[in-house]
């Protein structure tokens, strides 16, 4: 069972990304904003992919994908950014920063699910 | 004047904006909940209906068989072979059983044929012995000991005579008895035969009853995992539907980005100059300013 991570300030929002992904198979665990994501990457292996919100307190998702991709050990590890916001610059920033994928909220379950299948695939 | 009225004016935004903040943390907090309360009835659901269907595999599973399991099927498979060959095997010593009546009728009356080869010696013995005693009673005192050997000769050929037909009389029973015994055996045949087409009939029923038992589980199975399909796309469609509260959260928190830039020209009146520090920070800075949401982009995947 491959285990994802959740990153999302928003309680629900972490409530219903963890649903659709465990209802298609996948273990997740969940953290409350950018910095405690990077502390759940740093010291959890066996995580296999990265569900990451942008607007966050303490560290926004951009900052915590750039500072986990600083790591080559993280080289690979794939991370979709879901967000409300659709700017081309942030979506641009993103992709430099070795996002795969980019999902803007209120997200469709099956999509996300489907994104995140690939990825891991 | 002017500026008890700008100073009035100030501090109704400073409430206004207070009494704003704590009503939309209340109902963020509230709708929060409910959210959150209404997605884990959601993945209760999923879970009840999945675990049916899990419960309606198990049971075609059973009947399948596999993984180390027999199937039902099987069983009752073995178990009529098994009734079948005993059939077999009660029809075959049946069909023995006769044979050897016949070998044994045959062997009775070639015994009956030896008792009467038997009773013509004893016959002529007999009649040897008679005219050894009238040769005997010729030779008056030297054929004495002819007398004595002709005696014997002739109770001998009685004794024989008598020992025969007691032989005749037993092949005679046995001769009578013989067709009561082909007779059971042919009973027994048919009563096997009898008893392996009524079992076929009844193993037969057996297994269309299995058979269909077996289709209504697969089918059973089969339309639970359609609907299973169904409950987990409703599932999905229902938590996409409950994302609202979030997109909802953030729209009021906007609202406080619009009073806050209110509040901050409020601040610019010449009666209110230096409280702008009574200024609350916006409810979310991390949204990042005052954006609309993009309601038209919601759902969107790119990947890159």
């Amino acid at each position: 069972m491959k285990r994802a991570l959740v990153v999302d300030d928003s309680p629900s929002v972490r409530q219903q990304v963890g649903l659709a992904l465990r209802q298609a198979g996948f273990d997740v665990v969940e953290a409350a904003d950018g910095a405690e994501g990077v502390e759940r990457i740093t010291s959890d292996p066996t995580i296999a992919v990265v569900i990451c919100d942008v607007n966050m307190p303490r560290m926004n998702g951009l900052e915590m994908l750039e500072k986990v991709k600083a790591d080559a050990a993280h080289a690979r590890l794939p991370v979709i950014m879901l967000t409300s916001e659709g700017h081309p610059a942030l979506i641009d920033r993103a992709k430099k920063a070795g996002a795969k994928g980019w999902i803007v909220k209120p997200f469709k379950a099956d999509l996300l699910v489907a994104a995140v299948k690939k990825l891991v695939a | 004047m002017a500026s008890g009225i700008e100073q009035r004016i100030f501090e109704q935004f400073v409430s206004l904006r207070t009494r704003f903040r704590e009503r939309v943390q209340e109902v963020n907090a509230m709708t929060e909940r409910e959210v959150m309360s209404a997605a884990e009835s959601v993945a209760r659901i999923v879970d009840v209906a999945g675990g049916h269907v899990s419960r309606v595999r198990d049971a075609l599973s059973v009947l399948r068989g596999g993984g180390g399991r027999v199937g039902i099927g099987t069983l009752i498979h073995r178990q009529i072979d098994a009734v079948e060959d005993y059939a077999r095997d009660v029809r075959e010593r049946a069909t023995h059983l006769q044979a050897d009546a016949s070998r044994a009728a045959a062997h009775t009356r070639d015994i009956s044929r030896a008792a009467r080869s038997i009773a013509a010696l004893s016959q002529e013995a007999h009649i040897l012995a008679l005219n050894a005693r009238i040769e005997a009673g010729r030779l008056s005192e030297r054929g004495a000991s002819f007398r004595v050997i002709a005696g014997e000769m002739q109770r001998l050929s009685k004794t024989i005579a008598a020992t025969n037909e007691l032989i005749d009389q037993l092949s005679r029973d046995l001769t009578a008895l013989l067709p009561a015994i082909a007779g059971s055996a042919d009973g027994m045949q048919a009563l096997a035969s009898d008893f392996s087409e009524r079992f076929a009939a009844s193993a037969h029923e057996v297994e269309q009853g299995t058979e269909e038992m077996h289709r209504y589980v697969a089918d059973a199975l089969e339309h639970g995992d359609a609907a299973l399909a169904q409950v987990v796309r409703h599932s999905h469609e229902s938590l996409s539907h409950l994302q609202f509260q979030d997109a909802v959260a953030q729209g009021l928190m906007r609202i406080d980005d619009w009073l806050r830039a209110a509040q901050l020209e409020a601040a610019e009146l010449p009666g209110v100059q230096g409280r702008a520090a009574e200024i609350a920070d916006v409810m979310h800075p991390e949204m990042g300013g005052d954006k609309p949401i993009d309601l038209e982009s919601a759902g969107e995947v790119l990947m890159f």
